[in-house]
């Protein structure tokens, strides 16, 4: 069993330090030059993608897909459903990966990991075929249920793996030096499983952008409506409109997961 | 005396002239009548032919012909002949003048027969042996069993078949249709003239729109055989037991519905239908309503038909007219009062380098696209999607009933 590692996003033997500390640094231009690959990459397809789909003539059914008011629509559908899925995933996998690593629930850790990892290989197109179908229901909230099932295993088994890897001696010293079991928890052991948990929630939130394009086979809208009429009626621009607003949207919010992590992680790690 | 000479070479002239003509129509009239193996007279016969190969002549008179087994010639003469050769070999029969009629199987060769009744199998009278023909198909009932069709009838013919049946959607199969992973599928004239061809506005004429796509998909070396009369097209479906309940039989009637009880006006759609012409923009500008989005479900198109039936996601839905779910869960398809909805004729794709090869292939699924009505293609899609039968027997048993295999 392998936990998702935290990004690397610094060269190897570099200390990681906060942001703010690492750009007033010598590294600085470095520092900014990393930071600003990615978005000046997304920057330029997104213009790319602008100026192609303008020069491209629309025919009525494209101009039906490609207009401000139904692109701006579907972006948000796309954004509610995977950031509510994200937000709930949190909510409900940290809480629950603590509970299970603490020693009166310990046992079942394994068995919480193994049912994790069978979890996460059910296809998301399953699940998302399987809500509507016991909840005889279609759109969003299904969509929902889908998603959150389908990616919090993954930050439930990264939420154990980092409270079991901190160090028992750690712990000991801290119980030592008078602290509650609580105390321990909360002032020792999360902040020292922080950067695998964080690694976690970022790779859910990149997996439930992608996912998200799949509520579109129940109703649920989402930038996945252009992938799937652009393919269904061979349209190519709307199908390259869908795909790339997609890929630029997980990427951008995982660029900003990765600055969210670094500025999360403990100092002194 | 001189004169008299002169009128009687005349005369011995003529009568020679006239000998000759009479003497070369006839022989030019019946070229085997020295080869027959069974004579009639020049009154009204009743001859019948041997197991063996015959040559039969009824010359004139009103003649029963029956060739009964072999590779027979017969020939009616003059007279208003009926011949009988529908014994599964291949005849040729000349009927000669007078209005004739015969009974012939599907490969005889018939000369001026006035009624012609065709017995026996209808694809016999082709011979592919040796070709090789990659088939393709959409995903869904009606497309597998078309598949299986055109399976069957090759290899009936001799040819041999690569199965890529099921191959994938619309545009996998045309993809493969035109790089030559595919030889031929079966495609709707309405989605080759919308998804293929990019165009917006359907024509409202089956033969028109039929036409039209075959001239403008030549150009992409796309070869359209003759069109099948059933026709898939869209429709709006209700459960049976709901229509008094919303009082909604037609389309039109959709306009009061959404105006008074706009809380029943659900309605499930596939995906594209919201956005085509021929979809839920073209039937709101149609018939003047507009349907609240925030009532329209988008579900893939085989979930239609139990969301429809069940009435819980949505009490309306789109449905495909020949789909076989319709008649089994007790589906109501509403009238399209205003006419507005194209026409989704199938037609057997053929590459065009394909079907130069075998231009045989136009005759061929010509015959086999006539006997696809709307009737039949429904009755097939149910009893492979309401009564668990295989697509392979509903096809094989298709061919069979229309006397096209054996």
């Amino acid at each position: 069993m392998t936990a998702i590692a935290p990004s690397r996003d610094v060269a190897p033997g570099v200390p990681a330090r906060s942001l703010a500390a690492e750009l007033e640094g010598r590294t600085r231009f470095a520092a900014v030059l990393r930071y600003a690959t990615m978005p000046l990459l997304l920057t330029g397809v997104s213009i790319w993608l602008y100026l192609y789909v303008k020069g491209h003539e629309l025919d009525s059914i494209e101009a039906r897909l490609l207009n401000q008011d139904f692109l701006v629509d579907k972006l948000l559908e796309h954004v509610r459903l995977a950031g509510f899925a994200t937000l709930a995933v949190v909510a409900i996998a940290v809480p629950l990966g603590t509970l299970l690593t603490r020693p009166l629930l310990r046992r079942l850790t394994p068995i919480a990991v193994t049912v994790a990892n069978i979890g996460q290989a059910i296809p998301s197109l399953g699940l998302i075929a399987f809500f509507p179908v016991v909840m005889a229901q279609v759109g969003f909230r299904p969509a929902l249920y889908a998603l959150v099932l389908h990616t919090a295993l993954g930050v439930l088994r990264n939420t154990m793996v980092g409270l079991d890897q901190v160090d028992e001696a750690v712990i000991e010293a801290g119980r030592g030096m008078g602290m509650t079991k609580l105390g321990v928890l909360f002032r020792i052991e999360l902040p020292l499983a922080v950067p695998i948990i964080l690694a976690g929630i970022r790779t859910a939130v990149v997996l439930n952008v992608g996912s998200a394009t799949l509520g579109t086979f129940i109703s649920a809208g989402t930038l996945g409506d252009f992938i799937s009429i652009g393919h269904a009626l061979n349209r190519e621009a709307v199908l390259i409109t869908g795909a790339t607003l997609t890929a630029v949207l997980a990427l951008g919010i995982d660029w900003i997961a990765g600055i969210a992590e670094r500025v999360l992680r403990p100092r002194g790690l | 005396m001189g004169a008299m000479n002169r009128r009687l070479a005349l005369l011995a002239a003529l009568a020679t002239a006239l000998v000759a003509v009479t003497a070369a129509t006839l022989a030019a009239a019946s070229p085997v009548q020295r080869g027959c193996t069974i004579k009639g007279t020049a009154k009204n016969d009743v001859l019948r032919g041997t197991a063996k190969a015959d040559v039969i002549c009824g010359l004139a008179g009103n003649d029963v012909i029956h060739g009964r087994g072999g590779s027979d010639l017969l020939v009616g003469g003059r007279g208003n002949d009926s011949f009988f050769a529908g014994d599964a070999k291949l005849d040729r029969i000349s009927g000669g003048p007078g209005k004739d009629r015969a009974v012939a199987d599907w490969p005889d060769r018939l000369l001026g027969v006035e009624r012609i009744i065709r017995v026996g199998v209808f694809l016999s009278q082709f011979n592919l042996r040796g070709a090789t023909f990659t088939v393709g198909s959409k995903q869904f009932t009606e497309q597998i069993i078309l598949g299986h069709i055109t399976k069957q009838a090759l290899e009936f013919t001799g040819a041999r078949v690569n199965d890529q049946i099921r191959l994938g959607g619309t545009s996998v199969n045309r993809q493969a249709l035109v790089s030559g992973r595919i030889d031929m599928y079966w495609e709707y004239t309405g989605t080759g003239w919308i998804t293929h061809l990019n165009k917006t506005q359907p024509i409202d004429n089956a033969r028109q729109q039929w036409l039209a796509v075959k001239r403008e998909d030549a150009g992409n070396g796309i070869t359209w055989l003759d069109r099948a009369p059933f026709d898939n097209t869209y429709a709006f479906a209700v459960r049976q037991e709901a229509v008094s309940r919303f009082n909604v039989r037609k389309i039109s009637d959709f306009g009061a519905l959404i105006r008074t009880r706009s809380r029943d006006a659900t309605l499930c759609v596939t995906n594209e239908f919201l956005v085509r012409d021929d979809g839920l923009p073209g039937v709101e500008r149609h018939y003047g309503f507009r349907w609240p989005r925030d009532q329209v479900a988008v579900l893939d198109a085989g979930v239609i038909y139990q969301a429809t039936d069940q009435g819980r996601v949505c009490n309306f839905g789109i449905v495909f007219a020949t789909d076989g779910r319709i008649e089994g869960l007790g589906l109501t398809v509403l009238n399209d009062d205003k006419k507005f909805f194209p026409i989704y004729n199938p037609a057997l794709n053929v590459r065009t380098s394909v079907f130069q090869r075998y231009p045989k292939l136009a005759p061929m699924f010509g015959g086999i696209a006539r006997a696809l009505t709307n009737a039949r293609m429904q009755r097939m899609n149910a009893d492979v999607d309401m009564r668990g039968r295989t697509p392979e027997d509903v096809a094989r048993n298709f061919l069979r009933q229309n006397k096209l295999i054996r």
